[in-house]
């Protein structure tokens, strides 16, 4: 466009300035010609009654013997004078045979008035008739010079006239050149193509605009939408149009319970003098048109043009539901994974890797508020006898019924029951002092007892029972998991040894 | 125009020429005319002569005084030697020639050279005078005029018109133009924007009081006033004289008031310098 433009103006410039310089010559040919011309045929028209005037004044001087009255003469003679040098400096004609013609004139004349001062009548009258005779001349001479301007008038007028048409028929070629080639060639193509790019990079923009899959829209300084996406309807059940004409749509669908979000989000994020490139987001659900909700991401951003006029918010909303979703089953099959990690598959019970991780943590806790830690283990009397009376699918079940007993008697959040391996289990037990300890413990063992499993293989009672090993302190540096494992198993061998079915309590 | 000249014409045709043995007849040269004018009326009311005046140059009013045609010649330069003894005569006054030229021309002062190459016609381009020569006229005198005379004693010029010339003359150029009288000198200067002319410098001094567009050049940077013309500074000056014949009793009474000062005044009163008597 730039190459264009200097291509347009610089004919049009060099036109111009022939115009111009045509039109200057047109000018100066007036000035110097017509103008002057006009002026000295003026001058000319008047020298002729001027010198008629001069003879008459001056003869009636004579007459009266004025010589005050000569001074009249004087003065249209230096106007004369005046006139023909007039007519002399513009060059216009050969004033030298009229100069001295006027001056034969003058000379005759004075010389006649001077011969009536003198009483030399005779001289006088001669003189006079020769003034005459110079005035005829004179006046031929006068009428000359009018035919002459009036020639060169006519010359001047046909010259001025070849001019005007020359100038006009200059300015029509120049209107014409500029109408039908060069504007067409130099303006209104490129701007038809300009105009066709620009209306095909629109379409084009428009295309890519509505396909995208985000619901996309533009809000204008003054809050209106300018811009919304046909995905709009996709993701809201909303027509554009409906946002269109109701721009308080894009507000009456979100969630009321994330509406207080989505103000807040509004006061900071739509405003002017903002970063471009400060992008802001916020997740809201949105109540479709036909009532589902669905989770949307809000991303938004300041627009200005090159010149940092800000032109609105341009938006782009994504719905999020179906990756909602998947985080949430994602969450939970993450909890899942968890629950298999640290519990036994068979009791329900926290397994032992669970159970190794807490015995640290709560010795530590213990140690740290100085509260009493107590550690039970236990395991059931006799059941390998039992798994070799009833089978292992019967002494599993034994263990679940087990497991539920101390579950239920163990039943605080911060207990944690473990089984250890086997038909062993052990207990942790928080803030809970020795004869605390052993007194759940004993409850435990006799909740055991009550179950009245039958168990032929046993040598202390026909049913199951469970032997008991119980620690408790406050842990310090020498009293630590392992010391409280070890105090605990020599408890359990010593209930054991005891006779089974029985608690024992050692020191830490 | 033409009903203008004829009714001029007709008017000088129907003139008589007046004559009566009670008229004392002067002619002569224009530059005493005005002098003899102005004291006609006051003269002709105490005495019983009446004053008849015509121009025609001095030269002119000596021919008529020898002839008889006139009692008085009115001779506006120095008499020779011969005149003197031959004619009775009387000086009156002193004028001085002066060069005019047209307002307009921008002339202050001429040096003798330069009035010399004006006349001479050796000056063609005289910017250096200050004037505009493109329409250029130089105006001389008739040979009858005495003011001719006075400026070719001065200028060492003569005019070509005069006889008798001997061969290494220098002479007045041969297109100036020769005016008859100082009112025919005056108007021409005054009406024409090129003209140069030497002319009585009372009378040049009066019209130039009139409001004529004319203007007196100094000459050698001496300007002609009553001082300079007096105590002889201004070089181009001569006397006036009145001449008669000494047989001629009838201007005895004329001239016995002219002595007694009667023009005195009207002398000073028209520019010229009284002599001492």
């Amino acid at each position: 466009m730039k190459r264009s433009y200097y291509t347009l103006w610089l004919p049009t410039l060099i036109t111009s300035i022939m115009v111009v310089a045509l039109f200057w010559a047109m000018h100066i040919f007036l000035h110097h010609n017509l103008a002057e011309m006009i002026q000295a045929h003026k001058h000319s028209q008047e020298l002729t009654k001027k010198i008629e005037k001069m003879v008459s004044s001056t003869l009636n001087a004579t007459f009266l013997g004025n010589e005050k009255g000569f001074l009249k003469t004087v003065e249209l003679s230096n106007q004369i004078h005046d006139d023909i040098l007039l007519i002399k400096k513009d060059n216009m004609y050969d004033t030298d045979s009229l100069f001295r013609s006027y001056e034969q004139l003058y000379k005759k004349l004075i010389s006649a008035v001077s011969y009536t001062s003198e009483n030399r009548l005779g001289d006088a009258k001669v003189a006079l008739e020769e003034v005459e005779s110079y005035s005829n001349n004179l006046e031929m001479q006068m009428s000359g010079l009018n035919n002459y301007f009036s020639q060169r008038e006519k010359e001047v007028e046909r010259t001025l006239f070849i001019i005007m048409i020359l100038s006009g028929g200059l300015l029509v070629f120049i209107a014409l050149f500029n109408g039908f080639y060069l504007i067409p060639r130099q303006v209104i193509r490129p701007l038809e193509e300009f105009a066709e790019a620009l209306k095909g990079s629109e379409e084009k923009y428009r295309i890519v605009a509505d396909w995208t899959y985000d619901w996309e829209y533009w809000l204008d300084v003054d809050k209106s939408i300018a811009y919304i996406s046909p995905s709009v309807e996709r993701i809201t059940g909303y027509t554009p149009n409906e946002f269109m004409q109701n721009p308080s749509l894009l507000v009456d669908i979100i969630h009321p319970d994330d509406t207080p979000n989505w103000s807040k989000h509004v006061s900071e994020a739509h405003l002017p003098n903002r970063p471009e490139e400060d992008a802001q987001e916020v997740e809201f659900r949105v109540v479709r048109k036909d009532g589902a909700i669905i989770f949307v991401d809000h991303i938004c951003r300041p627009v200005y043009t090159h010149d940092g006029i800000y032109m609105g918010v341009r938006v782009a909303n994504r719905d999020i539901t179906q990756k909602v979703a998947i985080l949430d089953e994602l969450k939970e099959k993450n909890r899942l994974l968890d629950t298999l990690a640290t519990t036994d598959g068979l009791s329900a019970l926290f397994n032992r890797r669970y159970f190794d991780e807490a015995l640290i943590k709560e010795v530590e806790y213990a140690r740290r508020t100085a509260n009493a830690l107590a550690l039970v283990m236990c395991d059931i009397d006799y059941f390998k006898l039992y798994n070799d009376t009833y089978g292992h699918q019967e002494g599993d079940k034994v263990i679940k019924q087990v497991s539920d007993v101390l579950k239920a008697t163990f039943s605080r959040t911060i207990d944690v029951v473990a089984r250890y391996g086997g038909e062993e289990f052990v207990i942790l037990l928080q803030a809970t002092p020795p004869a605390e300890a052993c007194k759940l413990v004993e409850l435990a063992r006799e909740n055991i007892v009550k179950l009245g499993i039958k168990h032929k293989g046993s040598k202390v009672a026909p049913f199951v029972t469970m032997s008991f090993g119980v620690v408790s302190c406050v842990p310090d540096v020498l009293s630590n998991g392992d010391r409280l494992l070890t105090q605990s198993d020599k408890a359990l061998y010593q209930s054991k040894k005891n006779g089974r079915n029985c608690t024992t309590l050692l020191e830490c | 125009m033409k009903t203008t000249l004829f009714i001029l014409l007709l008017s000088i045709s129907l003139q008589a020429e007046t004559t009566s043995s009670d008229i004392i007849r002067f002619s002569g040269g224009t530059t005493i005319q005005p002098i003899i004018e102005k004291i006609a009326v006051p003269y002709e009311q105490t005495n019983k002569e009446s004053l008849y005046v015509e121009g025609g140059g001095s030269e002119v009013g000596l021919q008529k005084v020898m002839n008889h045609s006139s009692d008085i010649a009115m001779i506006a330069r120095n008499l020779s030697e011969e005149e003197k003894s031959r004619f009775a005569y009387m000086t009156i006054a002193i004028d001085a020639v002066a060069v005019i030229h047209h307002k307009s021309q921008p002339i202050k002062n001429l040096t003798k050279k330069e009035l010399i190459g004006f006349y001479d016609g050796s000056i063609t381009e005289c910017q250096n005078s200050g004037c505009e020569c493109s329409n250029l006229i130089i105006i001389s005198r008739k040979i009858d005029r005495a003011t001719l005379a006075t400026f070719e004693k001065y200028s060492g010029l003569k005019s070509p018109k005069r006889k008798n010339l001997p061969p290494d003359a220098k002479l007045i150029r041969g297109d100036a133009w020769e005016a008859e009288s100082n009112i025919n000198t005056l108007l021409w200067v005054a009406g024409l924007k090129g003209a140069i002319a030497i002319v009585s410098h009372a009378e040049a001094i009066r019209y130039e009081q009139m409001g004529y567009p004319i203007r007196i050049s100094e000459i050698e940077n001496v300007y002609p006033s009553p001082e300079t013309i007096k105590d002889g500074t201004y070089p181009i000056q001569n006397d006036l004289n009145l001449v008669w014949n000494k047989d001629n009793l009838k201007v005895e009474r004329f001239i016995g008031w002219v002595k007694s000062g009667g023009m005195d005044s009207s002398i000073t009163e028209l520019g010229f310098v009284v002599v001492e008597r």
